[in-house]
């Protein structure tokens, strides 16, 4: 029998992955991916908690993150592609407009 | 068992991909693994009897969201990532062992006070009697979810022409340059 | 079907000239706008003939449901009886003559698609109004042909003072408009509908069931409506913008000021007459003011000079004559003096305008003088026009306004005080017609040698409608010559318009004097007034101006300063507008824009921007722009909430 905690763990160390990526890798690409696997680890925690609990919320919940990540992507590879143009690079450490 | 075995055998290609996916030094190879992550959660959905979610994640995700990225990394054009040692120093060493650490107590605690069995109405001898999980996930979106649903659309519009105006060409005349830029 | 066209042409008339065809020609243009309107004539004649052969009765025509919003409906129905039916002709047809002639005015402008453009919208939006079969259709032609007004007096909008003139137009008319409104409201409030047809319903055969809060409401719901009815008709006070109003082209005027726009009023009064006869109250202020605007009008065009300003001045008098007619509880005397009113002043306007075009655009009376010898045609139609209107025994006017003087002076002694001043106005305005006669056509030539040399008479496009008016002028007062006098069919058309009228029967006690029989020797009488007034005053004006103004008018003129002062500045009326209305207004608009608008508003706007900016300047200090360490002490965060949490 499957339980939930396989889910969960699974779902942690992917989202473990996911931070790394987002906290280490230097490309902006690399970083965008790193978050599109952390939104699938929450997409599993969501799934498997439907599945235990006998309620289909946790489903639906899943759609509307696939949408939102949907739109995140696109507005945030545009961004990449802007970027890219006024700076030419897509490394991070070079990219510090943001300096206050 | 069958259960169990499936479930290990996408849990393993799933730990797998995902390493590979933040250890590739090309951003291209990343991605397909992250595809190849994408399916294999799919085929968990799948196993969890979530047919309309697995099929949207295959839809949306792995066909619509990685090609965009596919697009993205071919239109860049970037060469493979230096290897630079990773660029840690000793604050980023210890913030990164923090993380794990972290990461590893809380999954420790999910693992201690979990619920078993099922509370709810739609087991999945009712979903499959009351017309399959696609039905059944229809029928909770339009009714108790179709505010979000709506919202969610209008959201998707705004992101397209967020998305549009971001990247658009930046025009020369009157040394006009980076205004589009800024949206 | 015929009935829908009559209403297309119009409009097809006006979306060609105004947005397709704008590059022709003018000559184009204005055969587009002429033919439209005259299509739209030959469908309102054969309807009105089909109706009329059907026996007459009031028929209403469903269009499409348009508003439907709980118990308040407003379909848009239209409704064809008699009155509206001789709206129809009256609209349809002096329109088409005026578009005709408009053709030969306009001919020097380059680009005349935006005139026929409008004047073709003007007309649906009139026929709008008097076909409707509801108040809010009503109003919808009711506020159309204020726009229009305004669109077609601001034509030469170049100018200043004539978009001024248009704005002055659309705003007085606004202001009534509030009045008109409120009679709505009202009239929904109370009686639960606002179609004519249901409300005539209600009033006459339901008339018993009328609770004493609705008998009531009735009284303020024609206070209201009537204060539209001045707007719109040129009454005191909201007279002021139709003397402006003729800062338009000629044709404008003829049409808009003079035969269908200003009377609406009168129409919409008589429409909801069964409504007004209630209000006894209301009927008074309206002969009233009637009367008061009759004489008042007539007493500054006395002294004008500007040939169209007297038309002007005369028009909102002879509005003065139907208001009054209304008032009395005469509404077919009323709408007959608007029926005969639309062609001898449409006449007079046209004529004026062919004198004005002969003159190249100079309007000043003193400038002109002998025109008889070189345009003799015109001379001939004005003359005949001119006696239409001062009520020369055997024209039109005659048979129009004694009738209504006729029953203000039978209405008892209430109405007497009206009769008075009704007659003076009378005597005024044989006066500055006869007047204005004599200064445009008689005596020598006061213009200088250049204009002199280019008088001429005008096309046969310009005076070939006249001469139709002319004829109508002189002929169509015998629809409704009273019985005293030898004639095979009297009063033909207070007859007519007999099922339009209906006194409800609770008041008709009141209205008695109505239909009551009179002493042929009194009526007799009247008449006699009525011509010897007109004889006197015009062998006055012959005397005083048939050869430019003659040594008595200088010294009346001067031995009467002070008056003949206060009458050219019209009573100083606008000065008084401008000090207590509009300067205020203006210092308010000017102190909530500089101040609210810019300094408050703006600045609480703009304070917010800058908050925002300051704040977010003082706590940026920290970052340094890398992602990594923003990333970093993100997770850092989360791992030490998660750990609150859990322990």
């Amino acid at each position: 029998m499957v339980s939930i905690d396989h889910y969960l763990v699974l779902a942690t160390f992917m989202f473990l992955c996911g931070t790394l990526g987002v906290l280490f890798r230097r490309n902006l690409l690399m970083v965008l991916m790193s978050i599109e696997l952390m939104l699938n680890a929450v997409n599993l925690v969501f799934v498997s908690g439907s599945r235990m609990l006998g309620n289909l919320d946790g489903q639906v919940m899943v759609f509307f993150i696939i949408t939102v990540a949907a739109c995140e992507a696109g507005v945030g590879l545009a961004m990449v592609i802007a970027l890219f143009r006024r700076y030419g690079t897509v490394d991070t450490n070079f990219l510090r407009i943001l300096r206050g | 068992m069958t259960q169990e075995l499936v479930f290990l055998a996408f849990a393993a290609l799933i730990a797998l991909c995902s390493m590979m996916v933040i250890l590739s030094r090309n951003a291209v190879v990343s991605a397909i693994y992250l595809v190849g992550d994408l399916f294999s959660l799919a085929g968990l959905y799948a196993s969890m009897d979530a047919h309309f979610v697995a099929a949207i994640q295959v839809l949306v995700y792995a066909g619509a969201i990685v090609v965009l990225f596919m697009f993205v990394i071919m239109l860049l054009n970037l060469g493979p990532d230096q290897r630079q040692h990773l660029q840690v120093s000793a604050p980023e060493v210890g913030v990164l062992a923090l993380t794990i650490i972290g990461f590893l107590v809380v999954g420790g605690m999910l693992l201690l006070g979990q619920p078993t069995g099922v509370t709810g109405p739609l087991t999945a001898e009712a979903i499959e009697n009351a017309g399959g999980n696609t039905y059944t996930v229809g029928m909770v979106l339009f009714t108790k979810y179709l505010w979000p649903f709506e919202l969610a659309s209008m959201l998707i519009l705004l992101a397209i022409i967020a998305a549009i105006v971001i990247a658009k060409k930046e025009q020369n005349k009157d040394g006009d340059t980076r205004r589009l830029a800024h949206g | 079907m015929l009935f829908w066209l009559i209403l297309f042409f119009p409009l097809l008339g006006a979306f060609l000239n105004g947005l397709v065809l704008r590059k022709v020609s003018p000559t184009v243009s204005h055969i587009l706008g002429a033919a439209a309107l005259i299509a739209a004539f030959v469908c309102a004649l054969i309807t009105y003939l089909q109706f009329m052969g059907a026996g007459g009765e009031a028929q209403v025509i469903n269009g499409m449901d348009w508003i439907e919003a709980g118990t308040f409906k407003a379909p848009f129905n239209f409704i064809l009886d008699r009155l509206s039916g001789m709206m129809l002709l009256i609209i349809t047809g002096i329109g088409s003559l005026i578009h005709i002639y408009a053709g030969g005015y306009m001919h020097e402008e380059a680009a005349t698609y935006r005139f026929f453009s409008y004047l073709n919208l003007f007309v649906f939006m009139m026929l709008l109004l008097v076909l409707g079969d509801n108040l809010l259709v009503m109003f919808i032609g009711w506020e159309g042909v204020g726009l229009c007004s305004y669109l077609l007096i601001g034509y030469w909008y170049e100018d200043d003072k004539n978009a001024a003139a248009g704005m002055k137009a659309f705003l007085v008319n606004r202001i009534g408009d509030i009045g008109f409104l409120l009679g709505i409201f009202l009239t929904f409030k109370y009686f639960h509908t606002i179609s004519f047809s249901q409300l005539k319903e209600m009033v006459l055969t339901a008339s018993a069931n009328l609770s004493g809060e609705q008998l009531e409401a009735i009284g303020w719901i024609t206070l209201a409506l009537f204060v539209g009815a001045c707007g719109k008709s040129a009454q005191m006070p909201l007279y002021v913008w139709l003397p402006d109003a003729m800062a338009g082209p000629t044709p404008v005027s003829a049409l808009i000021h003079a035969a269908t726009m200003v009377t609406a009023g009168i129409y919409m009064m008589t429409r909801l007459n069964f409504m007004f006869y209630l209000a006894p109250d209301t009927q008074m202020v309206v002969a009233s003011v009637g009367a008061i605007t009759a004489l008042f009008a007539a007493t500054i065009a006395l002294v004008q000079y500007d040939i169209k300003k007297v038309l002007a001045y005369s028009t909102v008098s002879q509005l003065g004559y139907m208001v009054l007619g209304c008032g009395v509880g005469a509404y077919s005397a009323g709408v007959f003096h608007l029926f005969t009113h639309a062609c001898f002043k449409a006449l007079l306007f046209l004529g004026a305008g062919s004198v004005i075009v002969a003159m190249h655009h100079k309007q000043d009376m003193r400038e002109m003088g002998g025109l008889r010898k070189y345009m003799p045609i015109t001379h001939l139609v004005m003359f005949v026009g001119v006696l239409a209107i001062i009520g020369f025994p055997g024209l039109s006017g005659f048979f129009s306004k004694d009738e209504i003087l006729w029953r203000a002076w039978t209405g008892g002694d209430r109405y007497h005080i009206q009769w008075v001043l009704g007659a003076l106005a009378a005597v005024c305005t044989s006066f500055y017609m006869v007047r204005l006669l004599m200064l445009t056509f008689y005596g020598k030539n006061r213009s200088d040698h250049h204009t002199q040399e280019h008088l001429h008479e005008t096309s046969v496009t310009m005076w070939g409608p006249l001469v139709v008016l002319a004829v109508l002028s002189a002929g169509v007062g015998y629809l409704n010559v009273p019985h005293i006098l030898p004639f095979p069919a009297p009063l033909l058309f207070e007859h007519y318009l007999d099922p339009v009228i209906s006194i409800p029967p609770s008041v008709a006690d009141y209205w008695h004097h109505l239909h009551a029989e009179y002493p042929h020797s009194l009526e007799w009488g009247i008449m006699g007034v009525s011509v010897v007034g007109m004889a006197l005053s015009s062998i006055l004006a012959i005397g005083m101006y048939s050869d430019g103004f003659s040594k008595l008018a200088h010294s009346l003129g001067s031995t009467l300063k002070g008056a003949h002062r206060v009458l050219t500045h019209k009573y100083y009326v606008d000065e008084f507008y401008d000090a207590y209305f509009v300067s205020p207004l203006r210092d308010i608009a000017q102190f909530l824009w500089k101040i609210v608008d810019v300094v408050i508003i703006d600045g609480i706007v703009n304070g917010v921007g800058q908050a925002c900016m300051l704040i977010g300047g003082l706590s940026s200090f920290r970052m340094s722009g890398s992602l990594h360490r923003h990333g970093m002490v993100m997770i850092v965060g989360i791992v030490c909430m998660l750990s609150v949490l859990f322990f």
